[in-house]
């Protein structure tokens, strides 16, 4: 898989945006950089600065506590510290930091929110194997 | 068995129930874990669950499923809810205002979060429901109507005066004597 309709703009582009990291690919982004479209990626993506579209990884999404996010999630291992807005979809396991801000519906298998931090969306817990992992 | 004067045990001074913190603080209850609670309950305070709960939950303070606590059923927590990480929430809507899932815990149902979330529920959980109103048919003030109460003449009834029958003492007529002259 690759990066397909996506757009990038700011400091960093995918090629120095991209390193590598315990031999997975890792798609990083900087505060000030945004992200348009939708993005199918095999690795994980450190997301930051602003997001808008759909974001489907096979690795991890963490996004930073300064993020603005206003798109799909689907990873193995999501972790928010910042501002989202969408479904999310972790196939392992959901962390809300305590400065995230979630609205949106998601669907886990684990699910961990720290004190500070808020969800407002209809909660899934359990096994959806056959819609979140087929694309 | 001889009968005593003295007060059996039980009325001695007993631990005032302040020691158990009732008293000037807030009211907490716990359910253990051989406890189970089917139906709705509404708590001012504190809540900790650790048993079983099939129905809803309402606190203004704190609600925490704790241990292997199971809850089925909506919850409603003024302040914060907590959920441990060998507990289980499976609810419909879950509404605080401040929310901690430990990684392990079931989870699911319809998050609201924040004040917001919390405070309508206080009067009446559902909107308040308008009644509008507008007279379906305005009241048509009823004229008192007047009804002239005519003084019944009372019909002088004439009572005739019966006339006592004088009953005349019949003249008998003196009987002539006729032997006199003889």
């Amino acid at each position: 898989m690759d990066v397909q309709e996506a757009v990038t703009e700011g400091t960093a582009s995918v090629d120095n945006g991209e390193v590598k990291r315990d031999g997975r690919k890792q798609f990083s982004m900087g505060p000030s950089d945004i992200l348009e479209g939708k993005l199918i990626y095999d690795g994980s993506v450190h997301a930051d600065g602003r997001v808008e579209g759909e974001v489907r990884v096979s690795g991890n999404i963490d996004v930073a506590s300064g993020a603005n996010v206003k798109a799909l999630l689907e990873g193995a291992n999501v972790t928010l510290k910042g501002q989202v807005e969408g479904m999310v979809t972790a196939r392992d396991k959901l962390t809300l930091g305590k400065n995230a801000r979630l609205s949106g519906d998601i669907q886990v298998r684990r699910l961990q929110i720290d004190d500070g931090a808020t969800l407002n969306g209809h909660v899934r817990m359990g096994d959806f194997e056959q819609q979140a992992s087929g694309q | 068995m001889t009968l005593s004067s003295r007060r059996p045990a039980s009325r001695l001074a007993t631990p005032v129930p302040a020691e158990n913190g009732s008293n000037g603080q807030r009211n907490s209850v716990v359910l253990g874990p051989n406890d189970r609670l089917v139906g709705e309950l509404y708590i001012e305070g504190d809540l900790r669950v650790a048993g079983t709960v099939e129905g809803n939950l309402e606190a203004t303070g704190d609600i925490e499923i704790a241990g292997a606590g199971k809850v089925n059923g909506d919850v409603t927590a003024y302040n914060r809810l907590t959920v441990g990480s060998d507990a289980s929430l499976i609810a419909g809507d879950v509404r605080v205002a401040r929310l901690t899932v430990a990684d392990g815990a079931k989870f699911s149902g319809k998050v609201s979060m924040g004040k917001v979330a919390v405070e309508p529920s206080k009067p009446a959980e559902p909107e308040p429901v308008l009644v509008e109103a507008t007279p379906v048919a305005k009241p048509v003030p009823v004229k008192p109507v007047s009804v002239k109460t005519e003084p019944v003449k009372p019909v002088p009834v004439k009572a005739v005066p019966v006339k006592p029958v004088a009953a005349k003492p019949a003249a008998v007529k003196p009987f002539e004597q006729k032997g006199k002259r003889r």
